[in-house]
């Protein structure tokens, strides 16, 4: 897929998400500094950079799992500035706009798989256990793991629990799904099959913000690039056009580092 | 030994067994909203929960159940031995239960509350559904440890009259001038009574362990 053909794909979607003057700093310490980000629906961004480059955190800011100290979230119709007073029922509106997937999963190990997907969804969306069930055991069947049902977590491997994980998010009907580092605790091979369903739920056509560090995800997977340093948007566009000629000595540098590994 | 010693001690059994679980009840209900202060973000809860531990845990815990009987139970309102013992153990048990819930609170990955917020699971549901079964898994062991001891410690309602065990055993070594056997079977029935405990508590530990492993 060509970078133009990206474009073209997306040229008529509408803005999802938007974040405008996000910062956030620990006292004196900065850890991000004015960023501002759109998405259109079905667009895929990878958020990619050295560690502490603040990657995770702008991803943790989208959701305020971690508060932001400036700026404003929008997600569909919903906005949170974080500068003000900040009301509970917006905070569950705009999280409930989206699913996240985590490095450690986070699975409830006191519950079955099954019970982990449905759960949610029957206090969140108020399905019954029935109907939540269902949906469940489609979305396990989708990410290869029917028969793993009625197991707890513990009896699962990384990939599989990670592919729970991203089961239970999606079963909330999320607009955007954001992906912080889901593949950084897995060996290989089990982070091949987590990309692999990242990859079917990207053509699917879903909305996601993927932290990575899973460069060819990046480059092929995603239709855009951003490459952070220092809490700050480094350098962003196209996947492949980023990827192969970045324009920064420092994009260079990063990119080079982790290519040659 | 005489019949009448072992009828005597089997019957201050049941008094031992309320004593034990009342308190314990009372702790470990009183237990969550002090545990739940001693972690609030508010220092005024902060400090009110320390001092509750401060105080609770270090007046022994028969000089509370005198305070409790004689004190105010003598002067402002009518309280009966067995309602000042289990308040006052109740008292102490809540300040160790809390410290308990802290411990296990502190055991829980801190991914547990991100998932359950992520998912905006409602805050009843982020609690009940999520953390307090995986508290209650974490705290069982030292509960259990807990409760051996104050089942034990429960022998001090027999010093304002509770018929438990140790107030019966008492009675017959006075009475029968055989101190050695009367205290020797009382020993006997506390250890019948905390055994089974332990087991029990092992036993779900471990189911729960296999299970689930936090």
């Amino acid at each position: 897929m060509s970078a133009i053909a990206d474009v073209d794909r997306l040229k008529d979607r509408k803005v999802v998400l938007e974040l405008s003057g996000i910062g956030k700093s620990f006292g004196d310490h900065v850890v991000l500094q004015d960023v501002n980000l759109s998405l259109k629906t079905g667009e895929v961004l990878a958020l990619i950079g050295p560690s502490g480059s603040g990657k995770s955190t702008l991803l943790r800011c989208i959701n305020f799992l971690g508060q932001p100290s400036q700026g404003t979230v929008r997600v569909g119709d919903v906005i949170v500035n974080a500068e003000e007073q900040i009301n509970h029922s917006k905070l569950t509106d705009l999280r409930r706009a989206l699913g996240m997937v985590f490095q450690s999963f986070n699975l409830f190990p006191h519950m079955t798989v099954l019970r982990n997907i449905s759960l949610p969804q029957e206090r969140v969306l108020g399905r019954s256990r029935e109907e939540a069930d269902r949906r469940s055991q489609e979305l396990l069947r989708r990410v290869g793991l029917e028969n793993k049902a009625h197991q707890y977590p513990v009896r699962c491997s990384g990939g599989q629990q990670q592919r729970i994980a991203i089961a239970r998010a999606l079963a909330l009907d999320p607009q955007i799904m954001l992906f912080d580092e889901p593949t950084s605790a897995l060996d290989p091979e089990l982070g091949m099959e987590v990309l692999a369903v990242m990859q079917e739920l990207a053509e699917g056509g879903m909305t996601m913000i993927v932290v990575t560090h899973e460069m060819h995800f990046a480059e092929t997977v995603s239709d855009r690039v951003i490459i952070m340093a220092d809490g700050k948007i480094l350098e962003q566009g196209p996947s492949s056009e980023v990827m192969r000629n970045p324009k920064t000595e420092r994009a260079q540098k990063f990119l080079k580092a982790v290519k040659d590994r | 030994m005489k019949a009448e010693i072992f009828t005597s001690i089997l019957l201050g059994i049941p008094w031992t067994i309320a004593l034990t679980l009342v308190s314990f009840g009372i702790g470990a209900i009183l237990g969550i909203p002090i545990c739940a202060m001693r972690l609030s973000k508010f220092s005024a809860l902060r400090f009110i929960a320390h001092l509750y531990g401060l105080v609770f845990r270090s007046i022994p815990p028969l000089l509370l159940v005198f305070i409790i009987y004689f004190g105010i139970g003598a002067g402002f309102l009518k309280i009966g031995p067995f309602q000042a013992s289990v308040i006052g153990l109740g008292l102490v048990t809540a300040a160790n239960m809390s410290e308990i819930y802290r411990g296990g609170v502190s055991a829980i990955h801190n991914g547990q509350w991100e998932a359950a917020r992520a998912l905006a699971l409602p805050g009843y549901s982020r609690y009940l559904d999520v953390i307090y079964p995986q508290l209650l898994r974490v705290c069982l062991p030292s509960s259990a440890g807990y409760v051996i001891g104050l089942l034990k410690d429960s022998a001090i309602a027999s010093t304002v009259g509770v018929a438990d065990i140790a107030f019966n055993a008492n009675q017959m070594a006075r009475t029968t001038y055989q101190g050695l056997e009367v205290f020797a079977f009382a020993g006997v029935a506390y250890m019948v009574i905390s055994i089974p405990i332990a087991i029990l508590a092992r036993i779900a530990d471990r189911k729960m362990k296999s299970r689930i492993a936090i």
